[in-house]
């Protein structure tokens, strides 16, 4: 254990020496930690009650709102599903993933096994326990603040219970694998009894559904019910207990300790199942580590195209016969082509799950979401997630310009090359948009027509807008390793963002209130956009046309 | 050689490792079929294949990262499936591309490895001179993130000779390194066998395995298609004593390029 200790302090305090000594790394550092200190301190002040919540019945409005069943039922499902992926894994790579130095030069030595995966494991579930009470805290305060929802000990209580649901299911993943792995008849074993419990569970909840529509004939209310029957909170008990705990704060009640202790009981005793196994734990290491670690780098080098392709060949596609798209195009056209092609081969999967988000979201909406009002103005968030698509798709073109060295080689012109990069961004923002648009009008009964039309065509335009404009920050700034570099393109973002996002606002608003006819507010919107966005494209094909591949 | 007298006065018939019907599947792959090898006391043996021929995984097999499918490996007597932390003590491995630890320093990093084989008694002396025969005693308190990719090599090399072991395993050890770099390391590797240390190279730098190995072992598709001295593999390839091993063994391993990976039993 002396060698892995000795191991881990260098390196955490070489990572503090290195982030103190350099100012680029030391600003960010500081900004995050005043942030987080912040946001704790609040937590604390409201645990010696000093600070007092704006809404202190908020809770009570939310539950009016949105009946606590409904949320139980979704994050119920929500866990269900993800655990059962995460178990999954655990039939072909695994999770046991080794950073690519421990394989060089700890495997090799004559340090104990099963130290290095207690080490391993106590690293692990730190970090998550941290990471997971940093989303706790951010979570917590707000919710406190606005909804009276108290942050001791009910926050502590439904942070406990997350992390060791966290341990439990990240435990019997690791078990599952190194058992499974170590020949494969033991995999197709595992695999035949991991399918089996996932089948089981499934059609569990699946019978006591239909067998709840046959006494209703109200489906999202079979759904509900089905989740809290006494078969499947048995069947299911480990996530039956996490969602209870978890939900404790937004639910009001603490009773859940006896909940909590079983799911501390799983965690510890899992634990001990996993290192009291004698199987090999380096070798199924290997491989997702090697990968891992590769998706890894292109991550951090700013490169999410390269990191998509590397989790693409993760998944063993090394070949496919026929694109997706059939070619078209010439010069700029073909580079759209292209990088259709390579972002539907790469993000397929994903993008689907995108696209069915709005639709499950306005299912839920309609279903779960009781007071008209509320369900009459939903339109209304449209805009931001076409702003928050907008943003993500700023990543691509730093992946784009990753390859900056063959594109500029093109007979391509900067500004064509932006247009086409804007438009290949562009096209989520509109499907999600639509698809949006679609599943609220079909599902969610008080939807205000005009609100969705006006919020669907400012999606759409505001969106365009976007992606154009924020293409500036990333040609200002293209090195994403370089964290200041990486702020700062940010910051300009949210910036150059506003510049389209106020007038579209102020349309926006003002048009309902003055009462004008939504196709003139829309024209206004469009007339609003389409100058900012040309500007966009314009300054950013001119900054394209001077940006240097190898600078980087 | 200049270590001629020394080699001839060590009985290779001892073997230090014996690598006994070694044979690894990587899921329904076959990447090394029943091999078979020794190395003795006191001998370098190159091993040596084309891409893909199974060195890696035998030299990974025998310092315990991966686990054979079947077959025996066996160190000083001591069976590495039985005794595996004893048995690690007498190996030291240099992987073909390090990935060092980063936010180590050199000096760390090397401690690291002496702590990791309970070697620190004798670390400070032998890490001292390692890093100046490997000229990186002017970068000990730097950081390994900022070395290039030729002093990770190096300071993987170091880290193998630092405690002192019995046998010296080396995958492609001589990749990236500048030509100085590679001329220490011969050295080294000669130092160390006339110590009595043995040493098992996976190469495909054909006449550096000619000059410095004193045997010479061939893979191709998991399977050991030759194995013997240099004049050994010259007569088995049915040529002349004029011919150099890149002959021989392109003559050797085009014969078996036909072999057929088996399927899982």
């Amino acid at each position: 254990m002396k060698p892995l200790l000795y191991l881990e302090l260098r390196q955490i305090t070489n990572s503090v020496k290195a982030a103190l000594r350099t100012p680029k790394r030391l600003i960010p550092a500081v900004l995050i930690a005043l942030w987080i200190a912040f946001v704790f301190a609040q937590d604390t002040l409201t645990l010696l009650g000093i600070a007092r919540p704006v809404m202190p019945s908020g809770r009570h409005y939310l539950q009016q709102a949105i009946p606590i069943d409904a949320i139980w039922a979704v994050v119920f499902i929500v866990l269900t599903i993800t655990a059962a992926g995460v178990i999954y894994t655990a039939l072909s790579d695994g999770l046991l993933i080794f950073a690519p130095s421990h394989v060089d030069f700890l495997f090799p030595t004559p340090v104990n096994r099963r130290h290095v995966l207690a080490f391993k494991l106590f690293k692990d579930y730190t970090k998550y326990a941290l990471f997971s009470g940093l989303v706790f805290g951010m979570v917590g305060s707000p919710l406190y603040h606005v909804l009276g929802v108290p942050v001791y000990p009910d926050l502590l209580l439904s942070w406990l219970g997350s992390i060791c649901l966290i341990v439990f299911v990240m435990n019997l993943t690791h078990t599952l694998n190194v058992v499974a792995t170590a020949g494969p008849g033991r995999l197709r074993i595992a695999r035949v009894l991991v399918q089996a419990a996932i089948f089981a569970a499934v059609l569990i909840v699946a019978a006591t559904a239909v067998v709840r529509f046959a006494w209703t004939s109200d489906a999202i209310e079979s759904v509900i019910s089905s989740t809290r029957s006494s078969l499947v909170r048995a069947a299911l008990a480990p996530i039956t207990w996490a969602t209870d705990v978890i939900l404790a704060p937004i639910r009001g009640i603490v009773n859940e300790r006896v909940e909590l202790l079983w799911l501390a009981i799983l965690a510890v005793g899992s634990t001990f199942l996993l290192l009291g196994r004698d199987e090999d734990i380096y070798e199924p290491a290997l491989g997702v580590s090697a990968r891992a670690a590769r998706v890894r780098d292109a991550i951090r080098s700013g490169d999410v195209i390269g990191a998509r392709i590397r989790a693409v060949g993760w998944r063993g596609r090394g070949s496919f016969n026929t694109p997706p798209v059939p070619p078209f195009g010439r010069g700029a056209s073909a580079l759209l082509w292209k990088s259709i092609v390579v972002k539907l081969r790469t993000s397929g999967a994903r993008l689907l799950v995108v696209m069915c988000v709005p639709v499950i979201a306005s299912v839920i909406i309609g279903a779960a979401v009781k007071l008209p009002e509320v369900r009459r103005v939903v339109p209304v968030a449209m805009p931001y997630v076409a702003w928050i698509l907008a943003l993500l798709g700023q990543q691509e073109l730093r992946g784009e310009l990753r390859l900056a060295n063959l594109t500029k080689a093109m007979p391509i012109s900067p500004f064509r090359f932006i247009l086409v990069q804007t438009f290949h961004e562009w096209l989520p923002v509109v499907a999600v948009t639509m698809i949006s648009a679609v599943s609220l009008f079909v599902f969610v009964a008080d939807t205000d027509p005009a609100v969705l039309w006006l919020s669907a065509v400012t999606s759409i335009v505001f969106g365009f807008t976007c992606v154009a404009v924020i293409s500036i920050p990333v040609l200002l700034y293209p090195d994403s390793r370089d964290k200041v570099q990486d702020l700062i393109a940010h910051i300009l973002s949210f910036f150059l963002a506003g510049i389209a996002l106020v007038p579209t606002a102020v349309v926006w608003l003002i048009a309902p209130l003055v009462d004008i006819d939504i196709s003139v507010a829309s024209l206004a919107v469009v007339l609003v956009n389409v100058p900012i966005a040309v500007a966009g494209v314009l300054v950013s094909g001119a900054l394209f046309a001077r940006f240097d591949p190898t600078s980087d | 050689m200049s270590d001629m007298t020394r080699q001839l006065s060590r009985d290779w018939s001892l073997p230090v490792l014996t690598v006994r019907n070694l044979t690894k599947y990587y899921k329904t792959t076959l990447a090394v079929d029943n091999v078979s090898l020794s190395v003795g006391d006191g001998e370098i043996v190159g091993l040596l294949g084309p891409n893909g021929a199974g060195k890696t995984t035998v030299l990974r097999s025998i310092t315990g990262i991966i686990q054979p499918t079947a077959g025996e490996i066996e160190v000083d007597g001591m069976l590495l499936s039985k005794q595996e932390r004893d048995v690690k003590r007498r190996l030291a491995f240099v992987p073909e591309v390090p990935n060092p630890y980063e936010m180590l320093t050199v000096m760390e990093h090397v401690r690291f490895i002496a702590m990791a084989y309970d070697t620190l008694s004798t670390f400070d002396a032998k890490c001292t001179e390692l890093l100046r025969r490997f000229e990186l005693y002017d970068k000990r308190n730097d950081l390994v993130l900022s070395l290039s990719k030729g002093m990770r090599q190096k300071l993987a090399i170091v880290c193998a000779f630092v405690h002192n072991a019995r046998t010296i395993l080396f995958d492609e050890p001589l990749i990236g390194i500048d030509p100085k770099g590679a001329r220490e390391l011969k050295d080294m590797v000669l130092e160390a066998k006339a110590d009595g240390c043995s040493v098992l190279i996976s190469t495909h730098m054909l006449d550096t395995a000619e000059h410095l190995c004193d045997r010479i072992i061939i893979l191709s598709h998991g399977r050991m298609v030759a194995e013997g001295t240099l004049h050994e593999l010259q007569e088995r390839a049915s040529m002349g004593s004029g011919a150099s091993l890149e002959d021989a063994f392109l003559t050797l391993t085009e014969e078996h390029g036909a072999g057929e990976t088996a399927p899982i039993p």
